[in-house]
Order: structure tokens, then C-alpha cells, then sequence
């Protein structure tokens, strides 16, 4: 269900604008990179697994290991050290690495229990230094960039914001990529899934529709905190079937709001 | 009544001109994003939703889920045990337009046929039948293994009585 990238630790590619490969002071507080980098490689025994490069090559020449990745490199403008995203020095915008972790751009921990609210702070605070509204008098090339920045950090906060996107976010850091599109038939599940949407639909008072909603809701935040458990032990297995549940679980709730 | 409130979120898709007239005309309308013609008479005009009695030895019920979008589908079928025949069949589904289409399409076909002839049933046939655009083939995919999945289901239930009269 779903496949696990190679065995080593994540291999990020780090894209700088100069094409070198540099490592310097990163300008945002670097956060405790949890044991998922250098334990990964003890965790699981070397088996026959493919080794599968996480991020799309960008074509620089070297390889930094995660903890090196995506904290910025020499800005492309006035040479200052540690640009992230936007260069502390000059303000020019950086062109994007598409390696970067989102939770580095919102200064977080990558963990699941983060205080969402955190977010949105970061969030304006990084928009006001990429928006390509606030970039009219900067050459094309940077208004590309700061086009290219801006949505990069809306996906980022839109990922990182919600529970199921951030687990999957999670997941996909670590490698494993669940395949979404195969059928599941856990009887169980879909027998639950389609009282909870059957009882949805016949209800017409508000105050009942209410009740089933935060009954699920509910029900999801079991689901969460399942993951957050399994995915602490790195147990993947017990994760990916987390994440179906919340699924199906926000499914419903989206159902019963758009009732009500 | 499910369909019913699923038919106004199909308008909305369907209409995204804001016109909000008949969903045939919508469609048409719409152009290249709405959906098929066929998809959108199936929503108006359902075939065969409804539930059977899952403990009905005669009956096999598939259950399966989508998990990417969240969809559930129930395809259940009724058996002449004599024939081996599909005689009759219903279907529930909660998900999109596509997907109570495919399952519907796939309680019509296979009325009429034998066990084995259905599991030949490819959701390429109903994609094709819907003319569904490749974002939405999994859902003709998901009705090809709620056929298989109630095929299965009665086969073991028969199974399961034949050991409990030995």
C-alpha cells in the first residue's frame, strides 16, 4: 500500500542560485533535526529496497544530506551567507529550492503536533517579504522568483495547517509515498463510512447533523493522535492506515458542513 | 434524496458559467470541464439504487472505498442459486458524479449475466460507456471491484453454507 524509499537517509538536493554547493549558518533557528535523519539507516535493515531519491534533481552538482538542505545558500545578488528564500542582507527573493522542508520555512520542529496557530504569523510575515505585489520595481527575473517563492510558501502553509495534509507531508518526508489509488476494502470501515454518510444525508434537522459532525470529528482526532503515535514509533504500517481513516473521516465531516 | 443533494452539487460543477439551467444544457454549456452527458443522466435518471437484505443467502454484497477522495461503494447482486444467473442488482454509493455513474452502469450490466461473465466487466468498458476524463477513471475502476467484490462475497457465502450442511 504504500512503498518505502530507499533505506538511507533523505537525500535532499540543494539547488543554489550560484550552483555551488555551500554550507553556511542558516539564517532561520535550524530546528532539532529528530532522529528520522541518522537513525533511518539503523531503523531499517539495508534490504533489497530501491534507493529513491526524494526530491526532483535540479541539476547542481552536489548532494547535501538533510540536516544541510534547503537552509539556504549565497544570495545570487549581494553574496551574503544563509539566504532563505529571501536574502536577510539585500531583501532580493532566492529562487526557489524545490527541496526545501516546510516545516524549516515556518521555523518548526518536523513533527505532527505542532500549534497551528503558529502558522499564520510566519505565514504574512514571509509574504510580505516574497509577494510578487511587493516586488514591481525588482527585475523580471526576481519577480519570477518571488511568483515562484509566494506559492511555494501558500502550499506550505496550506499543507502544514491541516492534520491529514501535514501527516501526509510527513509521511512523504520520510519516503513513503501512499498509493492512493488503489480500492480498500476494509469492511469495517466502509460499513461505518457508510452508515456515518447514509445517516448524513437523511438527517434534515440541524441540531442532529451537529451531533453526528462533532461525533466524527471526534472520531478524527482519535485518528490523529493514532498517528501521531504510530509515526513516533515509526510504525508506517499503523500510520498509512491513520491517514485512510482521517480521510474518510474529513470526507464526512466536509459532508455535514456543507449541510448545514 | 442522496442523489438529490448530490445533483445540486453537480449543477454547481457543471454550471460554471453560472448558468443554471437544466444539467444537459449546462453541460453542453460548460464545455470541455463538465461532465458527459451520459454521466449527468445517470445522476438524474439513477438505475438501481436501493439496498438488499446482506443476509440474503442470495445475495452478495461488494463493498469497497476510494481512498484517495474518500468514496464508498456498495454494489449488491442478487443470484438464481439454479442458473448461477445475476437476476437483479442495487447500488449505493456516496462520492462523486463519476462514481454513482460507474456504479450505476455497473448494476445495469450485469443483470442478466452469469457470475463469470461480470468479473470480465473492465472499468475501461464503463469509462469508455461515461466517457470519463483520466482524472476520474478511478472511479470506473472502483465499480469493477465492487462487481468483483459482491461476486466474491456470494461465492463465499455459499461456500460458508455448503460446510455448515456437511
Amino acid at each position: 500500500m504504500w512503498r518505502r524509499a530507499g533505506s538511507e537517509p533523505l537525500r535532499l538536493h540543494f539547488a543554489a542560485a550560484a550552483g555551488r554547493c555551500v554550507r553556511r549558518r542558516p539564517l532561520l533557528p535550524l530546528p532539532t533535526i529528530p532522529s528520522s535523519s541518522s537513525s533511518s539507516a539503523t531503523a531499517f535493515s539495508p534490504s533489497s529496497h530501491g534507493h529513491r531519491i526524494f526530491a526532483r534533481s535540479v541539476g547542481t552538482p552536489c548532494r547535501a544530506l538533510s540536516s544541510e538542505a534547503g537552509s539556504g545558500g549565497a544570495c545570487w545578488n549581494c553574496g551574503a551567507a544563509g539566504a532563505f528564500l529571501s536574502c536577510g542582507s539585500c531583501g532580493s527573493v532566492q529562487p526557489i529550492d524545490p527541496a526545501v522542508d516546510y516545516f524549516r520555512i515556518f521555523g518548526l520542529e518536523r513533527k505532527y503536533d505542532i500549534t497551528e496557530n503558529s502558522l499564520e504569523g510566519k505565514y504574512k510575515e514571509w509574504q510580505k517579504k516574497l509577494h510578487p505585489d511587493l516586488v514591481h520595481t525588482k527585475s523580471e527575473k526576481e519577480r519570477g522568483f518571488a511568483a515562484e517563492q509566494s506559492a511555494l510558501v501558500i502550499d506550505a502553509y496550506r499543507t502544514l495547517s491541516r492534520p491529514l495534509s501535514r501527516a501526509l507531508y510527513l509521511l512523504k518526508l520520510e519516503g513513503i509515498q501512499v498509493d492512493e489509488e488503489k480500492t480498500i476494502n476494509d469492511p469495517e470501515l466502509l460499513m461505518e463510512m457508510m452508515e456515518i454518510r447514509e445517516a448524513v444525508s437523511d438527517t434534515t434537522d440541524s441540531k442532529t447533523l451537529e451531533k453526528i459532525q462533532s461525533q466524527i470529528k471526534r472520531k478524527l482526532k482519535n485518528w490523529s493522535d493514532s498517528f501521531l503515535e504510530a509515526f513516533d514509533k515509526r510504525d508506517f504500517n499503523h500510520a498509512v492506515k491513520a491517514t485512510q481513516r482521517m480521510r474518510y473521516y474529513e470526507r464526512a465531516v466536509e459532508e455535514t458542513v456543507k449541510k448545514l | 434524496m442522496m442523489l438529490r443533494a448530490a445533483g445540486k452539487r453537480l449543477i454547481a460543477a457543471a454550471a460554471a458559467g453560472g448558468h443554471q439551467a437544466s444539467p444537459a444544457a449546462a453541460a453542453a454549456v460548460a464545455g470541455r470541464r463538465a461532465y458527459h452527458e451520459r454521466v449527468v443522466d445517470y445522476y438524474n435518471n439513477p438505475r438501481n439504487v436501493g439496498t438488499m437484505d446482506k443476509d440474503d443467502p442470495d445475495v452478495g454484497t461488494g463493498l469497497v472505498g476510494a481512498p484517495a477522495c474518500g468514496d464508498v461503494m456498495k454494489l449488491q447482486i442478487r443470484v438464481d442459486e439454479a442458473s448461477g444467473k445475476i437476476v437483479d442488482a442495487r447500488f449505493k454509493t456516496f462520492g462523486c458524479g463519476s462514481a454513482i455513474a460507474s456504479s450505476s452502469v455497473a448494476s445495469e450490466w450485469v443483470k442478466g449475466k452469469q457470475m463469470e461473465e461480470v468479473v470480465a466487466i473492465k472499468n475501461s468498458d464503463i469509462a469508455k460507456h461515461l466517457s470519463l476524463p483520466p482524472v476520474k477513471l478511478h472511479c470506473s475502476m472502483l465499480a469493477e471491484d465492487a462487481i468483483k467484490a459482491a461476486v466474491k462475497d456470494y461465492e463465499a457465502k455459499k461456500a460458508k453454507l455448503a460446510k455448515a450442511d456437511e
